[in-house]
């Protein structure tokens, strides 16, 4: 199997294991990933609190970039990366007035032909058996609590490859390991991200929010993507 | 006539499809928001669910819900002054609840562009400097760069010591690159500003 990959800024600075130890997962389950060559942010929670147009331009360029480079699916392990190029394919594909604003922008027509997927999708993309047949340790001594966060899962009506308040496709992809993931009510709560610089208590509030219901369920693990 | 009364006289009518207050009035605040949205204020019949599950509701002035409230009844300057416009973290838990499917989050990216447009003084300076110094890199590199980031966002708040312990470790894992990576082609990406500019 053959991806298209666009690692966004975070996994090439402060999210760089996550870049790491997927390569190496993937590379055990024998797919390939070409990254996008040339690619440009997603302009993340920014681009969209700043204008409109400029929120939905920043990933049509990677989009278009991609899709000149032969390709038709591509991997976003980042969720504010997989966000916004899927809104973006979203609005390209259903909004008439947003596309040539950004087709003007990019001074070039915008083609659909692209899907994005998420790891969880991924995963499942890849085959749950497929991927269960090259395990080699089972990891029954975990106990992990999936945590999707805001983005993977909103707005339903575009991600919508699971249920918004209660998805359960990356329990699916954590148990073929062996563990049983647990149960537990924050798993689409927000942790605050965007705000992490400007206000960092606010971002300490909410995710300590969930550690301790976190934590008296034995959990002693929490898995993101 | 103002928004308000606009908003009353029709209210009274029971008769939904005559709620579209900017049919009626054609308020060029209103019809900018819809222009970049998509969707009428109007169409929020404030129930508060978004509200409820709003992460962000207990450190804001304003309920979410209370921000459109403002709109809906004129008082624009009030929302785009709103703290909240500026903490709302973009979680879209509100737009996903919502049971007139009205798409708040994306409403609140709104009221930030307009009231940027319209050099509105918020007391959120802080994240705005944070978006500013954000997308400065991007329009720069093509990519965002952390380090040149936070300088930046150091430089326009003078919050110039918080988290540099972080900084030594980050730099010895190779998280943290001093020099920013530039993209071949920047000028495909700097164009892409001409909008916001
Ligand atoms: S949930 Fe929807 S209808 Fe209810 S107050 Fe919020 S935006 Fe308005
Ligand atoms: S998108 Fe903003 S307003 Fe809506 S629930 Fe999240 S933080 Fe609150």
């Amino acid at each position: 199997m053959n991806l298209g990959y666009y690692p966004g800024c975070s996994l090439e600075g402060s999210a760089k294991e996550f870049n790491q130890s997927l390569k190496a997962t993937l590379q055990a389950l024998e797919v390939q990933l070409s990254e996008i060559d040339d690619w440009s942010c997603c302009g993340a929670s920014s681009a969209h609190s700043a204008n409109h147009l400029l929120a939905l331009a920043l990933p049509a360029r990677n989009l278009l970039l991609a899709k000149k480079q032969g390709m038709s699916e591509i991997v976003a392990p980042c969720a504010a990366c997989y966000n916004r190029l899927a809104v973006t394919r979203h609005e390209l594909n259903n909004n008439e007035t947003a596309r040539k604003g950004v087709e003007d922008l990019l001074e070039t027509p915008y083609s659909d032909g692209m899907q994005i997927l998420n790891l969880v999708q991924l995963f499942h993309h890849i085959g749950l058996p497929v991927i269960k047949e090259k395990i080699k340790r089972q990891m029954s001594f975990l106990k992990p609590a999936c945590y999707y966060g805001c983005l993977l899962v909103r707005p339903n009506n575009i991600t919508g490859f699971d249920d918004a308040e209660h998805p359960t496709a990356m329990e699916q992809v954590v148990e073929i390991t062996g563990t049983k993931a647990v149960d537990w009510n924050f798993k689409v709560e927000c942790c605050g991200a965007s705000h992490s610089i400007a206000h960092t208590k606010i971002v300490e509030k909410l995710s300590k929010n969930k550690l301790p219901p976190a934590r008296c369920a034995t959990r002693t693990s929490i898995c993101g993507s | 006539m103002y928004a308000g009364e606009c908003y009353k006289q029709i209210g009274t009518s029971g008769n939904t499809e005559e709620m579209k207050m900017h049919e009626v009035h054609k308020d060029p605040f209103i019809e900018e928001l819809i222009a970049i949205t998509g969707q009428d204020p109007a169409q929020c019949y404030q129930c508060g669910k978004c509200s409820a599950g709003c992460p962000v509701r207990e450190f804001a002035e304003d309920a979410p819900n209370r921000v459109v409230r403002y709109v809906q009844l004129g008082f624009y300057d009030k929302a785009l002054q709103s703290n909240t416009v500026w903490l709302c973290a973009g979680c879209q838990t509100c737009s996903g609840r919502c049971p007139k499917d009205f798409h708040l989050a994306q409403f609140m990216d709104a009221m930030r562009e307009m009231g940027t447009k319209r050099h509105i003084v918020t007391k959120e300076k802080k994240t705005v400097a944070f978006h500013e110094s954000f997308l400065d890199q991007i329009k720069w590199n093509g990519r965002s760069h952390e380090f040149g980031m936070v300088l930046e966002y150091k430089l326009k708040t003078m919050d110039l010591f918080k988290d540099v312990d972080l900084v030594p470790g980050m730099l010895s894992r190779g998280k943290l690159s001093i020099l920013p990576e530039k993209i071949k082609d920047g000028n495909s990406v700097k164009k892409l500003f001409k909008e916001k500019e």
